[in-house]
Formats: C-alpha cells, structure tokens, sequence
C-alpha cells in the first residue's frame, strides 16, 4: 500500500551515521587536531598544556593540561545522554573563562574527537573539583575507529546493514582516586595511527643522524631555523612543520620582546613606513601581546614551550609598511567586531610563505592558516606584490557562525563573513595601491641610481683608460648619427644624447659603455691585435669594478 | 580504586638500597668501564630517582643536548608513561618504550604474526591484531638495544610468585635477559622483587638447594656454621633465607643457563609503606670461564651468608639522615636538571 501522502511539510534533519563520520577524521592537518585539543585546554582556564608524541618514535601521544577537567556527569552526558557535540562551555550565556576571563573557543564539543585523527584508542584521565570542592577522578578508555564500526561506504551500499545509527566507538570508565598533583584533564594514547608514525618518523629519519644531532629545539633555534629555510617551512621536515603551525593557530603571546612583535620597529626607519596607521597598528599589537601574556597559557609540545613564530619584515633591507584595520558594527542583528594589522616589505616574498597572506584569528585562535589568496582579492591583484604582504585579524565578536565544523574554514556566503570580506577587499585596495606607488617610486629611485652609476664608470673609464688624449663630451647630433663618436683633432669622445637604439635607459648606457672601450682601444692602439687586446682589458676592468 | 601511588620521592627504606646498593656497584662498574659511556636499562617511576641518582654521580653522562642517550626507559602505564616523558626527559629527548616489559621481552612470531605481516598492506588490522604489531615492533626495538652495562630489573610483578601469568612471564623475560645479554662481556643487574606471597614450591626449592649446598660444599657449611651458628634452614632468618634462596636458587640457575657467573655486591630488603618486604640483589655478571666457575659460586655464596642482606625497615629508615640528605639532593638536582632544560620564549 502506497502510504505517501499526496502533501506533508516535517523538519530536516541529518542522519545519525553522518555525525558519526566526524570520528573518522575532520581535520586538514596533524596541527590543526592537536589545536582543537590545545583550545579545550585554554577553555578550561589550563596554565598549560603539554602534548608529548614521544619523538622520535612517535608510537605514543599524550596531552596533559592543568585545568578544571572534565567532570564525570559532563562525560556521561557527553558519551551516554546526549552525544558527542553536546557543549555546555557557553551555557547560560557565559563568553568567557571563569578564572583568565579567556574567549571561550569552544562551541560544538568535538574537539575530543580531533585525537581520532591521530589515534585509533585513547584512554583519559580527568581530575577535578566538584561544585562543592571536593576532588574527584576517573579515567576512561574510548576506542574510536574499530573494525567493528562499520564502514560508511558499506552503510550506504548494503541492504543489509539495518542499523543507520552509527555507533563510533566504545567507552568505559571508573572512578579513581583524586590526585591534586593531576588535577586538570589527560588524554593518552599507544594506539597512534601508522600514517601519522609514519609520516613523522619518516621526516626524523631523513635528517642526516649529524643533522638531527645538532637540532636543539631551543626557542631561538626554533625561530631562527623557521626563517632560514629557502621558501617555506615545508623545507623543514613535517615534524618541525607540524610544531610550527600548531604554534601558529594556537592562542599563544608572539615569540620575541613585548615592544617588538611581531613587528621589529628598528626596520620601520624610512619616510615610506611612517603613517599615521602605523602607529595605530604598533598600539594594537602591543595590546594584543599584553592581553595574550595576561592569560597565562603555555603550551609546550615534546618539552619545547610554543610561542608565534611570526617576525616581521622577513628580508633585511626592505622597506616595510604597516597599516591597521578596525570594525565594529551590528551586522544583520548580531555585532561583528575586528581589527588587525596588514604588513608589507617591499620589495622581497615574506618568508616562509606560510606567512603570506591575511590569517583570520576567531577568539585569537588562527583559522585555516594563511590565506594567499586574500579571501579572494587575487583577482583584482595586479602584480605579485601580494607575496610581499602578511596580516592578521583578530574577531573578537562575530563570525561564528560563518566557522565550519571543522573549526578550519568559512562558510564564504555567512553574513558576517561577506561583511569582513568586503571591509577587507577595501582595506586591501588602499593598501596594494599605496604599496605599488612606493614600490614604483623606489623602483624609480633604483634606477635612476643605476643610471648615475653606468655614466659614471664611462666617465672614470675615458679618463682612465684613454691616457689623456680624449675627453667625454654630449651632444645632441641626431638620430642617424651612432650612439658613440670620436673627434681625433678635439680629442673628443662624443656620447650622441639623441641616439637611443635600445628601449631601456640602462641598456643604452651599458651599450655606450662597451662602444667607448671599443673606440679607445681602437685610439689607443697601434695593431688589430693590441686593439683587442686593450678593448678586453678595458672591458675586464670596468665590469670588475661595475660589478 | 586507583592502584598507584608509592610516592618515590619519600620512599626512603627504598632509598637504602639506591644509596648502599645500587649506587657503588654502578660507580665501581662505571670505573671498570674506563671510558666508555655505560648503557642503563630501567622500569623508573615518574619520580625518575635513580636516573637522576645516577646522573648526579656521574654514572650517566648527559649529552650537550640535554639528553640521556645510553638511558632505556619501559613503562607500561600509559599516564605514567606521559608523566616520564613530560618531566623527565629533556625536550625532544629519546624515546621511551611504552608497554609492559615482559611482554616485550618474551614476544615472538608466531604463524598468525607471519601471515598479518604478509596481508598487512592490504588489511587493517583489528585492534588485538595492532596491539600484537606494535607489541612485536617494541620488542624489536628492545631487543635491539640490548646489550646493556647496567639492568634495572625493578618491576611492579613478583619474581617468586609464578603462579600468576603475568609473574610467570615476568620470570620467563628475566631469564631471557641472560640471553639477550650475551654480546657483552659482563654487567651489573639491579633485581628487585617483593618477598611476600613466596609460591610454595619455591619455598620448597630454596630449601632443598640450601640443603644440597650444605651437603655438598664443607665450606658453605662452615660459613654457615660461622655466620649464622646453625646449618638448619627453618632455624635461619627469614630474610636471610630469602635472600640465599634467592641467591642459589632464582638467580644464579637463570645466569648459569646463559653463560653468566654472578658475583653479589649487596642484597638489600626493605620495607615499604604497607609493610610488605621487597629484595633488591645487586650482582655483577661475567662471561662463565668453565672449570673456575664453582668455585666463584662457593665464594659467592659464602659472601651472601656473611654479609647479605642488609634490612631498611620503613620506620627505622626514616631516621637515616645520610640516606634522606642523598635522596633530598638528588631530587633537588632533578629539578635543577628540568628547569636547565625547560624552554623559556
């Protein structure tokens, strides 16, 4: 019997195994799964949190912070009632963090499950206080990916499979006795997946044994390896690229002196980086520093404490540009708030190119990385000037729901993100064009020293090479006329100003050059053969100096 | 409930047999090394007290990166394991084996093991069978390191008490350490293990070896006779008779098997904080050399009736200021150690 009614309206909505499949692995890269363990522990007002993968075996993880920890009715609600995404962090209204006043990052209650892309079981271990002060514990162990979770291919091919529920692991726990040196939350794990082991073995392995001797993943290392590479950190090795971009993404104060970072204000000397946003921009950061040093987080990862790697201008030698970028406006009924800054130096790539780009901080913590391509704004890039800019900004209010689930991108049609979007193409108009009329002017400025430099050697060149028997004149005598002639009674060496054979000035000058060398050799000379002879030591000698 | 926790750090009974035992044999050990870095083996607990110990006195040789190459580390506690690697190592230092080390110690193939390795790029394997792989690959791993100048066999099983699986591989894995240990020509084992629960046979073993020893060496009789003033088993302390039980009847049958003759540095029994007794035997191994290795045994063992063991109640222990100024400065330089090595932005 046909049971479809001819009208019916219901809610939509998503089916069991489609969560379930968050278990199977939701984030991009090894950094971004441990950053959503790192934010947990921000959110629970940890001091610190040390994640260990037992380098250079990289068979164990664990991640260990000292914060209020989980209590056991928030685990049985959150493995035994009401499922894996069910989030208390914000109830009744709360933004931030009882004891550091932290924006609380937190909003869906997966990020536990980000081990699950490292690991196929984990055990934890929580110490806390109850609401009346009392210490409590338990550990549970949590088997993620089995081979009796099915398959969602299979699910969705085979009749057979009755069951769309998916059940994505097992639990079981039990109370332990509390332990105050423990106190906060644990994730441990022996089970790590061998794509994981592999690609960071494999990384440690093909460092020379002398190499990985050397490495002392000191701060400073640290700092100044990242900066050393040739293009990007990806020349690291995985291991140290994995270190680097967690340092990046996490909420973290910027390595280096307070007044300094991430901007090195000694390089900001010149009359094209002053501006009135630049000082804005400087205030800004330091804020920022100070208010990241004021929450009092650290994470350390295999013993060696993160901070942003990110020091600006890259390149000595540039002329760096700094702007400042502020929104705070009631966007379609719910405030969207942010401010930032925008680097330039002009004229090298930052390096590493993971810097290039506008990184988004939502509750400071970075989303997705870098952004080369400007949200979007490459296409009205003219030039590839935009590999010389890097910038972050900071949405203190907002933008959340624009976040995917995988906490590591947009969704580009949210409101609030199309309004960041626009305010940020603006920004970026003003700034690449002011960017390129320096760049033009500095560029003019070069070449106009080039030119002085070319005519110059020329001059040096007749007076010394000529013996004293010509002098080096310019003269306007027309267009047939070639670029260099010689008057043997003035003892002259005309240069012809109105003569251009080639398109470009210096070309000119380098041809004029070669044409003065090859007429004083030819003054000078008593045979063909001396003739070539001078013509090339002269040439030998101006290039030497020239160059 | 939650099994654990000694705490190490004031365990000072435990600290006795650290500061009198444990620590001149590996000095003298060191010494006999001349150069040569010596390569430690040890199940520590996160209080890390006799790596830390051995440092201090220079047994074990910190390198320019903070890490201590030549030191082994098992643990099969997966918390304490984070806590070993978290505080005690260095940043980025090496490895620790994590998993149970009779376990590791006793893994070998069998068929099923050869046919997952054969399938194993095109199956994903079970959790028992990932478990039984990253088993074999950690025993592998140990394997590979052996051999080592000084074993600390200090594990949480009972050594005389076979009865239980575990303990029976426990027994199985320090007999196979003689195996492992034959690439090199002698080294120091450190052996600890709880003396209560004694399995009756075992009981029944040391007795009959003492009697055996007794009727077949005048000079262990006479020693006995000296020492002691009885040849009798059941009229001999009790802890005098564990420790020679120990002596003949545990240890020196497993060295023997291997090629090794043992020479006993110390016997120590303390108590910990529940009362129970734990012996802790220091011996120096060498190659056997044959015809001389009986004598070596007499001698040995006259010097374990002479001398062994030492007794630490866990009350009196308490009062040994030398020992808890020892354990004090050697935490103290633990912490020295961690901030040295603590990264600071």
């Amino acid at each position: 019997m046909n049971t479809i009614k001819q009208k019916d309206a219901g809610t939509i909505r998503v089916a069991d195994i489609t969560i379930g499949q968050l278990s199977r692995g939701l984030y991009r890269s090894t950094a971004t799964a441990f950053k959503e363990l790192v934010s947990n522990a921000y959110d629970a007002d940890a001091t610190t949190v040390r994640i260990d993968t037992n380098y250079p075996e990289f068979d164990f993880i664990s991640c260990i912070d000292n914060g209020t920890g989980m209590s056991l009715e928030e685990f049985l609600r959150y493995f035994n009632q009401e499922g894996i995404g069910h989030c208390t962090k914000r109830k009744r209204a709360r933004d931030t963090t009882e004891i550091y006043k932290r924006p609380i990052i937190g909003r869906l209650g997966i990020g536990m499950l980000a081990i699950g892309q490292l690991c196929h079981s984990f055990q934890i271990e929580s110490h806390y206080k109850d609401e009346k002060g009392k210490g409590k514990a338990y550990t549970a162990t949590l088997t993620l990916l089995d081979d009796t979770i099915p398959d969602r291919e299979r699910i969705i091919r085979d009749d057979d499979v009755k069951e769309k529920k998916l059940p994505v692991g097992q639990w079981q726990y039990k109370v332990i006795d509390f332990d105050e040196r423990k106190k906060g939350f644990r994730i441990y794990s022996s089970d790590v997946r061998p794509t994981f082991r592999q690609e960071m073995k494999e990384s440690i392995e093909n460092m020379t044994k002398q190499k990985r001797k050397k490495i002392r993943f000191s701060q400073s290392d640290l700092q100044s390896g990242f900066y050393a590479v040739s293009k990007s950190v990806r020349d690291c090795n995985p291991y140290l690229e994995a270190i680097w971009e967690l340092s990046v993404l996490c909420p973290l104060p910027y390595y280096g002196k307070i007044e300094e970072c991430p901007v090195n204000l000694s390089s900001f000397k010149s009359r094209e980086s002053q501006s009135k946003e630049y000082e804005q921009a400087i205030q800004f950061l330091k804020n920022r520093q100070t208010r990241l040093l004021d929450y009092t987080f650290t994470v350390v990862v295999d013993g060696i404490e993160l901070r942003r790697h990110i020091q600006l201008p890259t390149e000595k030698g540039t002329t760096p540009m700094l702007y400042f970028v502020d929104f705070d406006e009631e966007i379609f009924g719910s405030r969207l708030k942010f401010s930032g800054y925008l680097f330039a130096q002009i004229a090298s790539y930052v390096k590493p190119v993971e810097l290039n780009g506008i990184q988004i901080r939502l509750r400071n913590v970075g989303i997705g990385g870098y952004d080369h391509t400007f949200l979007k704004y490459y296409r009205h890039i003219p030039t590839i000037r935009n590999r010389w800019v890097s910038g972050e900004l900071f949405v203190d209010e907002g933008l959340e729901s624009a976040l995917n689930i995988d906490r590591d991108s947009f969704n580009e049609h949210d409101e609030h993100f199309k309004k960041l979007q626009t305010i940020l193409h603006d920004k970026f108009e003003v700034v690449f064009n002011k960017i390129n009329a320096v760049a033009q002017s500095l560029q003019g400025k070069k070449r106009d020293k080039t030119s002085e430099k070319l005519e110059r050697t020329i001059r040096e060149m007749v007076s010394r090479d000529s013996q004293g028997k010509f002098k080096l004149v310019q003269s306007d005598l027309g267009k047939t006329v070639p670029i260099v002639t010689v008057n043997k009674k003035k003892g002259e060496i005309i240069l012809n100003r109105a003569s251009h054979p080639l398109r470009k000035k210096k070309a000119n000058l380098i041809l004029e050059m070669v044409e003065v060398a090859y007429r004083i050799a030819e003054n000078t000379a008593e045979t063909e053969k001396e003739h070539h002879e001078i013509f090339y030591n002269i040439l030998k000698e101006t290039l030497d100096q020239l160059v | 409930m939650n099994p654990r926790k000694i705490n190490y750090d004031t365990y000072i009974s435990k600290h006795c047999a650290r500061y009198y035992g444990w620590l001149p044999a590996s000095k003298e050990h060191r010494q006999r090394s001349k150069t040569k870095p010596l390569k430690y083996f040890t199940l520590c607990a996160t209080e890390a007290i006799d790596v830390f110990m051995l440092e201090k006195e220079g047994v074990l040789p910190r390198d320019s990166n903070g890490n201590l190459p030549n030191v082994i580390i098992c643990e099969s506690e997966l918390g304490d394991a984070a806590e070993i690697r978290v505080l005690v190592r260095p940043p980025v230092g090496e490895a620790i084996l994590v998993g149970r080390l009779e376990e590791l110690i006793t893994y070998q193939d069998d068929a099923q093991d050869k046919k997952l390795l054969a399938k194993l790029e095109t199956i994903q394997p079970s959790k028992e069978q990932r478990e039984r792989l990253d088993r074999r690959e950690k025993s592998l791993r140990l394997k590979g390191e052996f051999p080592f100048d000084i074993i600390n066999f200090d594990t949480c099983g009972n050594l005389l008490n076979p009865d239980d699986d575990t303990n029976k591989l426990l027994y199985e894995s320090f007999e196979m350490i003689f195996d492992l240990q034959k690439p090199t020509h002698s080294f120091l084992l450190l052996v600890t293990t709880p003396i209560t629960h004694i399995h009756a046979n075992l009981q029944t073993r040391f007795k009959r070896d003492f009697e055996s020893n007794v009727s077949g060496y005048p000079q262990i009789q006479e020693a006995l006779q000296s020492a002691i003033g009885t040849v009798s088993y059941d009229k001999i302390a009790y802890n005098k008779r564990i420790a020679l039980g120990f002596a003949k009847s545990v240890v020196t049958p497993a060295a023997r098997k291997h090629g090794w003759c043992g020479e006993h540095k110390g016997i120590y029994i303390y108590e910990n904080i529940k009362q129970r007794r734990i012996l802790s035997s220091v011996i120096r191994f060498s190659k056997s050399s044959g015809a001389s290795d009986e004598s070596v045994y007499v001698e040995d063992i006259i010097r374990v009736i002479h001398q062994m063991p030492q007794y630490y109640s866990y009350k009196n222990s308490l009062k040994n200021r030398e020992v808890k100024e020892h354990l004090r400065e050697v935490k103290e330089y633990r912490e020295k150690i961690r901030d040295q090595y603590r990264q600071k932005p």
